[in-house]
């Protein structure tokens, strides 16, 4: 098994480290001196958004194995805090609270 | 976009982050060491790889026995997304000195491009760095407590912790759909459209993540966005 061996445990984190480091080096220095056609620029500031939504769903569905209804209310409170009131404190920290009172009574 | 935000701005914006980082990091400690990974090892993947979803697949992988190139070929697929949320990133920031890429592309995590980029005010490389040290030092502090203490915790509050990061998520990407209509109907669609790719079961993992974003934000580009609240915003001609 893998991490009965240090070295090749050691390897396996740098081989790793360089599949992570270099995705996110690379379009640093393509993009600096680039002059960008306006489609693609706008095709760039929409990623924020398109990956948050595919970055919620859906894996919040499984964020809380097993446990569906405490998933549910903790992400719904944290939705419906976040779009009327908006901040992050307090839909991440009361999220957390009900996930936890739920499956407290549960 | 006449406001800059400062590195001390960056402490602000960073504490959520922490917030989030640190329950998933102390389970990302606790489950390595359920696998046998030792010490060192277990603090060199926060330390060095530094990407939250590629370590669990990881110390998933290894439990199973699977092989050292597999694993990093996964990672690499996982993490093209960062490919994109990069350039991304490099666009809103603008020319930056040269010498100064390398430290700004290692911190580009999901978490620090979600909160830099859904800010209004103008950035600069100052906040980034300090959203992106925040999260660094609190993913390895709470890879280091759940190794160590990861067994005091009852598993109902480790349970309950797996929530942080979705909320984050949630909290950052509401109050933006609200503000635009076309950020709510790319961000609904992206998120049907990945749910969907993963029932499916095309792709290697990952992918259907990167498709889904190179797809809905250019189709995106073709939507008009007619923002509530005083946007100047146009889709491109």
């Amino acid at each position: 098994m893998l991490q009965n061996n240090p070295f090749l445990m050691f390897l396996l984190i740098l081989g790793m480290m360089a599949a992570t480091y270099i995705p996110r080096l690379i379009p640093f220095y393509m993009i600096q001196d680039l002059r960008l056609a306006p489609r693609f620029k706008r095709f760039l500031e929409l990623i924020p958004f398109t990956a948050l939504g595919a970055l919620i769903l859906p894996g919040v569905l499984t964020s809380v194995p097993g446990q569906p209804l405490a998933m549910t209310l903790g992400i719904i409170f944290a939705a419906f805090w976040a779009w009327c009131k908006g901040g992050i404190m307090v839909p991440v920290a009361g999220a957390i609270a009900i996930v936890y009172m739920v499956l407290l009574i549960g | 976009m006449s406001i800059k935000l400062t590195a001390k701005d960056g402490i602000k914006a960073g504490i959520p982050i922490v917030m989030g980082y640190i329950p998933v990091a102390i389970a990302f400690g606790v489950l390595a060491r359920s696998v046998g990974v030792s010490m060192l090892h277990t603090q060199l993947f926060s330390l060095m790889v530094f990407a939250g979803a590629s370590q669990f697949m990881a110390i998933n992988l290894i439990a199973l026995g699977v092989g050292m190139g597999q694993i990093v070929l996964t990672t690499l697929l996982m993490n093209f997304r960062h490919f994109l949320m990069s350039a991304s990133l490099s666009q809103r920031l603008g020319a930056q000195p040269r010498s100064r890429l390398p430290l700004l592309a290692f911190g580009v995590t999901d978490e620090v491009f979600s909160v830099a980029m859904t800010r209004k005010e103008a950035l600069s490389r100052h906040f980034v760095w300090v959203l992106q040290l925040m999260a660094y030092l609190s993913w390895n502090a709470g890879t280091f407590a759940g190794y160590w203490l990861g067994d005091i915790l009852p598993p109902m509050v480790q349970a309950s912790l797996g929530i942080a990061l979705y909320a984050l998520f949630v909290a950052i990407l509401l109050p933006e759909m609200r503000r635009s209509r076309q950020v709510l109907l790319l961000a609904l669609t992206a998120g049907l459209f990945h749910t969907l790719l993963n029932l499916v079961d095309l792709l290697p993992a990952g992918w259907n993540l990167v498709a889904v974003i190179v797809i809905v934000s250019w189709m995106g580009t073709y939507v008009p966005s007619h923002n509530k609240k005083g946007g100047h915003e146009d889709a491109a001609e």
